[in-house]
């Protein structure tokens, strides 16, 4: 009978370590120091499904689980070549995690494959659980509350990246695998959008970020206004805006903040109880809450509406980690519109913008391809052109092999 | 001679020469041109930007001579005291054009918006955020400078809305004041282009430095367009009489935007402008810094903190109208002399110079 | 750790800092009484009463106005004054309407515009008027459910668009005030029966003094002679005998002949009108009918107009901006010399009212 995977050792440290991996020794001769170790392991792991963080109607349907070699094998499937290169670290003095650098030689940056490999190997730390610790203790700035490394569970994604040139980690016992170098727009691009025509993706892009702004801006702008600048609010519109104000206590500040407070304890709750529960919640803090708050009172019903759109608006992020993002940056610049009006939304939006220009992922700039203006890698940011027009790879991940796509024969018949 | 992460791309100088000449003296610029060459402004308005491209040659010709920045230059060319006494003068008025620039800004949000604001917390807030741009090395500052132009472009569309009211008549009849009026209009205009000379200190840090005249060039030219549409634009919208009334001319335009969500867009406009006015002092910091890191040998980080301090105490030391005025009056006198006659003289100086050079050898 | 955890100590107290002492007063929006019109009534040469109007808002979406008026010498004493009188601070923000007693503007109201115009909070489309009886009777009558400033601005903007009204905000009128060669106006109001009602423009001289107003008859012609217009009212002329037709929908383009400027030469203003025939109480319409309304109109206007601009010259006031005309035709423009000229300089008006269209009948 043919066994796989029968591994001679003479080393005790190693036959150790297989033992507690669910490894047979099998010793033959006790002078000769030799075993057999024959793999024996039963390892379970749950069966490929359906991607539920990172659902699209159309595209591939798999995602990844949390054995690592089943996740290898899903991107190795998709890009069946020699140059897809594996590099396996071992992290952790207690977990002993497996961890796997993966890139495509010739493509990717020998630098970016270098920094994440260096980095992952000084690692000192006990037990890796999840592959969102690698990427917090990885970053680049690590109080920074952008996440720097994308977290995808879509194996399709990840081989697509791979194409680009990125580095790719995945960890055992993780459902989710990391790529970078990433930039910003990246974050609102789902993965969908490849999947759409060009014009419909790049319809939805702009929706995006046109949400996330929104969300950003639209509650310190009424903050602002209502309390400094009632001069900006034309004629019609101020009957509206008093109406809906009188009889409430409390200054704007103090109801947009808390308003703020209660769609984010909705949403807590909705998310630490099982999902039947969780949606009814929802539904009744949503109606339940904010009819009754506004009706006895105690906020008005234009800041109602202002508020849940902004958090319909930091739902629309595909990546989780920066809809987390966008909520919290909207609590500084609200108390600086309370501060100073205005003037004060603006010198935070500047301090974000500062801290977007100072950010790197992998030693590559946050914000490309906004600053440093890179027109070529513009095709793919905010809004998406079509594939023939993306033959080249991103500048951002400086690639040693640019072309993506060999440019097509003159074809005059 | 500059770490290569340091360094920028060489189409960006194009963004930071018009950062740096569109700054808070767009706002209302127009009053004084306009009371010495009446309609005919506009025409200072060319002519300045003429004379500045100049400047802008010069200060290339200078700097690819020597292929340095402007401390070394001066320092090469005056030895030790003199050319540090010149170094001095020089970090001095590009730190007190910062100054006056936050100032001139602080001094609209008091008239236009909050009148008893504490300019202390302001500024100090001010200084935070120019102390977290220019920590973060020339390319953030760079960067800053980029956004400022894109983002505040949006703008340029509000000046749809006083287009209905301009009377276009009101440039005719063309050239009808004498050399006199138009000159005195040009210097007048001159302050609003006021600098330039940061260029020779980023200079080495530009990557095809040598080639990058064009796009400086392209900036200038750029920012003389602004200015003229903006000029144009208040020949048309207001009366002469009128305009003498009006000390922001270009913030009053806005009084007049009405839309079906906004209206009295000043109040949006001030608050935009914290990002054009941001980036230019940065820019004016970081040039001071890195003179006196370049002169004294200091790392230029350890600068910052103390010219920021520096910036808080002088702008808030600046108290009424009238200081104000005088003092930035000041600053852009010396700055006029400074940025094109005395340019002009290096350039002719430097040329004496290597020709020598060459004879001997 | 440790920079981090005294980064958000600084944070943290740079936060109590800012919300005590940032020197900021605000003006929260229903906590402030927004004037959104005011009036000046003439009490005797050095006094003005003032009246402003604030809205009131109840939630259930009714709105009342409250008025508050006091006696002055100074716009910033009937500020003080009324906030006296009320239980929140009043501001002028968004201030839509400033009338101005007919017999107040007779003195000259440029000393009262003045204090607008120094309020950065004021925005420059803010309308101006002038009110036949005092501006009391037409400040205290409520219009409905509707905030009495927003009304008048309504009613004063409706006119302009599509009445009788040249174009006109506090900016124009600064604008006419102080360019050398023209003269400001201002729309009239009178009160009548829970309404108001346009009555025509008040034309003022160059020292902003009121000095005439327009007839009903003459407000079209003036819009005409003053700005290129689409005008949806129009006028009517009697064509002969009993029979009348009148015409509207005009598109006006106006243009000035002046050969040769600052001297007696006469100056020609060209008006080609282009219009629509309303009303016609004749028998039939055919081209050579339309032809001869187009000749009487054509002469109707031409006669209008020379009434009009003759009767300006008289008064001395050029609110048509004939003065600008010439002032940007001329290198050797002065407007001591112009002031002399302009009473006798013969200004002619050359009209062509062209039938576009006469209505779905024939």
């Amino acid at each position: 009978m043919p066994i796989e995977g029968l591994v001679f050792t003479k080393n005790p440290v190693e036959l150790q370590n297989q033992l507690l991996m669910g490894f047979i020794s099998i010793t033959f001769n006790i002078q000769s120091h030799q075993a057999v170790l024959v793999k024996a392991a039963n390892n379970t792991s749950r069966q490929v499904t359906l991607p539920e963080v990172e659902f699209s109607v159309v595209g591939p349907k798999e995602a990844l689980v949390e054995s690592l070699d089943t996740n290898l094998y899903l991107i190795r499937k998709r890009l069946p070549i020699a140059e897809l290169a594996v590099e396996e670290i071992i992290v952790g003095k207690l977990s002993k995690t497996r961890v796997a650098v993966i890139h495509i030689e010739g493509i990717a940056n020998r630098e970016n494959v270098e920094t994440v490999i260096q980095r992952i190997t000084d690692l000192k730390v006990n037990q890796i659980i999840d592959s969102s610790y690698i990427s917090q203790m990885i970053e680049d700035n690590k109080h920074s509350p952008f996440p720097q490394f994308i977290d995808t569970e879509r194996p399709d994604r990840l081989a697509a990246v791979l194409g680009e040139g990125k580095v790719v980690i995945l960890v055992d016992g993780a459902p989710h695998g990391l790529l970078g170098p990433s930039t910003f727009v990246e974050y609102f691009a789902a993965f969908e959008d490849y999947f759409l025509n060009w014009t419909i993706a790049s319809f939805f892009r702009l929706i995006r970020f046109f949400a996330v702004l929104f969300s950003i801006l639209v509650t310190p702008i009424y903050v602002a206004v209502l309390t400094y600048h009632y001069e900006l609010i034309p004629k019609d519109l101020v009957s509206t805006l008093v109406i809906s104000r009188s009889g409430i206590p409390f200054p704007p500040i103090l109801e947009a903040l808390i308003l703020e407070l209660v769609i984010e304890l909705l949403r807590e709750a909705g998310a630490r109880l099982p999902t039947k529960v969780g949606q009814t919640i929802g539904i009744v803090g949503g109606i339940v809450i904010g009819t009754a708050s506004v009706e006895a009172g105690l906020t008005s019903n234009v800041l109602l509406i202002l508020v849940a759109l902004s958090a319909l608006g930091s739902f629309t992020t595909p990546v989780y980690q920066m809809g987390n993002t966008i909520r919290l940056i909207r609590f500084p610049l609200l108390l600086m519109a309370y501060f100073i009006g205005l003037i004060g939304i603006s010198i935070s939006f500047c301090f974000l913008l500062v801290h977007l220009l100072r950010l790197t992922s992998l030693g590559r700039p946050f914000l490309e391809p906004i600053y440093p203006p890179r027109i070529y890698d513009m095709r793919d940011a905010l809004i998406r052109l079509p594939f023939f027009l993306q033959a080249k790879r991103p500048i951002e991940v400086q690639t040693e092999d640019t072309i993506r796509l060999e440019p097509k024969e003159d074809s005059k018949d | 001679m500059a770490a290569k992460s340091d360094q920028i791309s060489t189409f960006l100088v194009f963004f930071l020469i018009i950062k740096i000449q569109i700054g808070v003296g767009i706002l209302g610029y127009q009053r004084i041109i306009i009371q010495s060459a009446g309609n005919d402004a506009w025409i200072a308005v060319i002519i300045s930007g003429i004379i500045y491209s100049f400047g802008i040659w010069g200060m290339y010709k200078v700097l690819n001579c020597h292929d340095m920045d402007l401390i070394g230059i001066q320092k090469r060319l005056f030895g030790k005291w003199l050319g540090g006494l010149l170094n001095i003068i020089w970090i001095l008025y590009w730190l007190m054009v910062g100054i006056s620039v936050l100032r001139s800004y602080l001094e609209i949000v008091q008239s236009w918006v909050f009148p008893q604001i504490n300019t202390w917390l302001v500024t100090s807030i001010f200084a935070l955020l120019i102390y977290y741009v220019v920590l973060g090395g020339f390319r953030v500052v760079t960067g800053i400078c980029f956004l400022g132009i894109c983002i505040p472009s949006y703008l340029i569309l509000t000046f749809y809305f006083p287009l209905e009211y301009t009377h276009f008549r009101n440039l005719l009849p063309i050239w009808n004041h004498s050399f006199q009026d138009l000159a005195l209009a040009s210097k007048q205009m001159s302050y609003s282009y006021l600098g330039v000379s940061t260029l020779m200190m980023y200079y080495p840090l530009i990557k095809n430095r040598k080639s990058s005249q064009k796009w400086a060039q392209l900036g200038n030219l750029t920012t003389v367009l602004v200015y003229l549409f903006i000029t144009i634009l208040t020949i048309g919208f207001y009366s002469e009489g009128q305009i003498s009334r009006y000390i922001w001319a270009t913030l009053s335009f806005w009084g007049i935007v009405k839309m079906p969500f906004v209206e009295r867009f000043e109040y949006i406009g001030i608050a935009t402008w914290v990002l054009v006015l941001v980036p230019s002092v940065c820019l004016y910091i970081w040039v001071s810094a890195r003179g006196i890191s370049q002169y004294f040998n200091i790392e230029q980080k350890k600068i910052y903190a103390l010219l920021l301090i520096l910036l808080v105490v002088i702008t808030n030391l600046i108290k009424a109208r009238k200081m104000i005025n005088q003092i930035t009056d000041y600053v852009a006198n010396i700055g006029l002399i400074m940025e094109i006659p005395y340019v002009l003289f290096l350039v002719c100086l430097s040329t004496v110079i290597s020709k020598k050079r060459k004879i001997k050898k | 750790m440790r920079i981090l955890f005294k980064k958000l100590a600084l944070i943290l107290l740079s936060i109590s800092i800012l919300s005590s002492c940032m020197g900021v007063d605000s003006k929260v929006l229903d906590e402030i009484n927004m004037a959104t019109a005011i009036g000046y009534d003439y009490v005797d040469e050095t006094h003005f009463k003032a009246i402003a109007v604030t809205p009131m808002y109840y939630p259930d979406k009714t709105i009342k106005n409250v008025t508050f008026s006091s006696k002055s010498s100074l716009s910033k004493d009937v500020r003080d004054e009324m906030n006296q009188q009320s239980e929140r601070p009043i501001y002028s923000g968004k201030l839509e309407v400033v009338l101005y007693e007919k017999k107040l503007a007779k003195q000259g109201i440029f000393h009262l515009i003045d204090t607008l115009l120094r309020d950065p909070s004021i925005g420059t489309t803010l309308n101006l008027g002038i009110v036949e009886g005092s501006t009391k009777d037409v400040l205290s009558q409520q219009f409905g459910n509707i905030d009495k400033g927003i009304y008048l601005s309504k009613t004063i903007e409706q006119n302009i668009e599509s009445g009788m009204l040249p174009k006109n905000n506090l900016h124009l009128f600064l604008y006419a005030y102080y360019s050398e060669g023209m003269d400001p106006f201002l729309p009239i109001i009178k009160a009548l029966d829970g309404k108001v009602i346009i009555k025509g423009n008040a034309m003022f001289n160059s020292k902003g003094e009121y000095v005439y107003q327009t007839k009903s008859r003459e407000n079209v012609i003036f819009k005409m002679l003053f700005e290129d217009t689409t005008n949806k009212e129009g006028f009517s002329t009697k064509i002969d005998g009993k029979e009348f037709a009148s015409v509207n929908n005009i598109i006006t383009k106006r243009s000035y002949k002046i050969s040769k400027p600052m001297t007696d030469t006469p100056i020609t203003i060209k008006l080609e009108i282009k219009a629509m025939l309303r009303e016609y109480t004749g028998k039939e319409i055919n081209p050579k009918m339309i032809k001869i309304i187009e000749d009487k109109m054509s002469k109707y206007v031409k006669g209008r107009s020379e009434d009009l601009v003759r009767n300006f010259q008289k008064l001395h006031v050029d609110p048509l901006g004939v003065g600008e005309q010439v002032r940007t035709r001329t290198r050797s423009w002065d407007k001591k010399k112009w002031d002399e000229i302009y009473t006798s300089i013969p200004i002619n008006v050359e009209a062509k009212v062209e039938i576009l269209e006469s209505g779905v009948v024939e």
